[in-house]
C-alpha cells in the first residue's frame, strides 16, 4: 500500500487543493469528490486518478459508449479505450461502433489513435 | 460508499432538524440542505445501512427510521418507516443517555446507551410490524466500548465496534459483541473496515493526524480521509488530497 509523494506534477495520485479543504464524500459512479473549504462552502473535484479508474471499469464493462463521452468531457487520451483492454476492443468493434453512434464521435476517436 | 449506491448522502445535525442532501443528484451547499427532517427532540447521532437504503436518526426520546428512496439516478426525499419510542425516564435518577446507533442488517439496528454503566441495546424492525427490543447486552466495565459503526460490504461482519483501547468487535443482532480477535495498535477515533482481496484491513485515523492501515502508519499529517471501492483518499496538512490503491498493507500486489 504506497503513499504517493507529494508531487502533483509527476504523480496522478497526488493533486494540490486549496489550503485547509476536508473531504466530505467521495462518489465512484460520477468519478467526482466533495471537499469542504474552511470557509464552509463546498467544491467538487474530478481527480485524474479516480477518472481513470472509473473509465477502465466503464471499459471492462464494455460501455464503450459512457468510457468515450468521459473521456471527451474529461480531457482524457482516448487511446485508453484500445490500450486498456486490446483483445477485448478488437473483437467488440461493431459493439464500440454501435454505442458511439455518431460520426463526428467516431472521427474524433480515429484522429486521436497513434 | 460503493457504486451504484453511492449517493454521495452526507446528513448534518441542527439541534431537531436533519438537512440531508444527497450529493450526487443536488449539490447544495451548506448551510442550506436538498431535504429537512424534522425529530421530535434533539437528534444525537446518524446512521446509514450499507447499501444506503436506510437511514436511522437517533435522538433523546428514540430512533427514527427513514427509508431513502430513489427514482433512477436521483434521489428523493427519505420518507419515514417506523419509529422506536424509548420508555420515559422523567425525573427519574439514572439518566439514560442514548450514545450511538448503527445497523446490523436491513432489519435491525443496534444502540450504545448509558445508563450506569454502558449496554448495547438491539431492536428488529420490519415495514409492517411495529418495532420490538429484542437483546440487550451489558457490557462489562473493563472494556469500555468507545464507538459502534454499521458495515458496508464485508460478509462475515454485520456491525463493529472498538473499544477504548484499540480492540475490534463484530457486533451481530444474535450474538452481540464477539471480539475479532485484531487490535489496532493505537485506538482510531475515525476507522472503517474494508475488503482487499478477502482480507479484512482496518484503515483509521487518530486525533493527531496519523492515518493507519492496520499497523502500517501511512501517513502523519492527515486531516480528512474518505475510502471507496478502488482507492483509499485522504487529504493532508500540506493540501494535497493523495490516492493510495487498495493493496494489502504489506505490499502484496493485486
Amino acid at each position: 500500500m504506497e503513499v504517493p509523494g507529494d508531487d502533483p506534477e509527476g504523480d496522478e495520485r497526488c493533486r494540490s487543493i486549496e489550503r485547509g479543504g476536508r473531504l466530505v464524500t467521495a462518489m465512484p459512479t460520477t468519478m467526482s469528490l466533495v471537499l469542504q473549504m474552511p470557509r464552509g462552502n463546498l467544491e467538487t473535484i474530478y481527480p485524474r486518478a479516480m477518472v481513470v479508474a472509473g473509465i477502465r471499469k466503464l471499459v471492462d464493462e464494455k460501455n464503450y459508449g459512457r468510457a468515450f463521452l468521459y473521456c471527451r468531457s474529461q480531457r482524457v487520451d482516448m487511446n485508453i479505450l484500445y490500450d486498456h483492454r486490446p483483445e477485448q476492443f478488437l473483437s467488440s468493434v461493431a459493439l464500440f461502433l454501435d454505442q458511439l453512434d455518431d460520426v463526428a464521435h467516431i472521427d474524433l476517436f480515429l484522429s486521436s489513435l497513434r | 460508499m460503493s457504486p451504484p449506491n453511492d449517493y454521495g448522502a452526507v446528513a448534518v445535525i441542527d439541534g431537531q432538524t436533519m438537512k440531508v442532501t444527497p450529493l450526487r443528484t443536488a449539490n447544495v451547499p451548506p448551510p442550506m440542505s436538498l431535504f429537512d427532517l424534522e425529530t421530535i427532540s434533539t437528534a444525537i447521532d446518524v446512521a446509514f445501512d450499507g447499501l444506503n437504503t436506510l437511514m436511522a436518526v437517533l435522538h433523546r426520546r428514540g430512533v427514527d427510521i427513514y427509508e431513502w428512496k430513489t427514482k433512477g439516478e436521483r434521489s428523493l426525499c427519505p420518507t419515514l418507516l417506523t419509529a422506536i419510542k424509548f420508555e420515559d425516564h422523567v425525573g427519574s435518577s439514572n439518566a439514560r443517555i442514548p450514545l450511538q446507533v448503527c445497523f446490523t442488517s436491513a432489519e435491525s439496528l443496534c444502540i450504545l446507551v448509558h445508563q450506569e454503566q454502558l449496554s448495547i441495546e438491539a431492536y428488529d424492525f420490519s415495514q409492517v410490524a411495529e418495532v420490538s427490543l429484542a437483546d440487550v447486552f451489558d457490557l462489562p466495565p473493563s472494556s469500555p466500548m468507545a464507538c459502534i459503526s454499521s458495515a458496508c460490504g464485508l460478509s462475515d461482519v454485520e456491525a463493529y465496534a472498538q473499544d477504548r483501547s484499540g480492540r475490534l468487535f463484530n457486533l451481530s443482532r444474535r450474538g452481540g459483541l464477539e471480539p475479532l480477535g485484531r487490535q489496532l495498535s493505537t485506538p482510531l477515533p475515525w476507522y472503517e473496515l474494508v475488503d482487499i482481496n478477502g482480507q479484512t484491513v482496518a484503515i483509521g485515523m487518530t486525533r493527531n493526524g496519523h492515518l493507519y492501515a492496520d499497523s502500517k502508519l501511512l501517513a502523519k499529517n492527515c486531516t480528512s480521509f474518505v475510502v471507496t471501492d478502488d482507492h483509499l483518499v485522504f487529504t493532508t496538512s500540506n493540501h494535497f488530497v493523495k490516492f493510495v490503491h487498495l493493496l494489502l498493507p504489506e505490499g502484496k500486489v493485486n
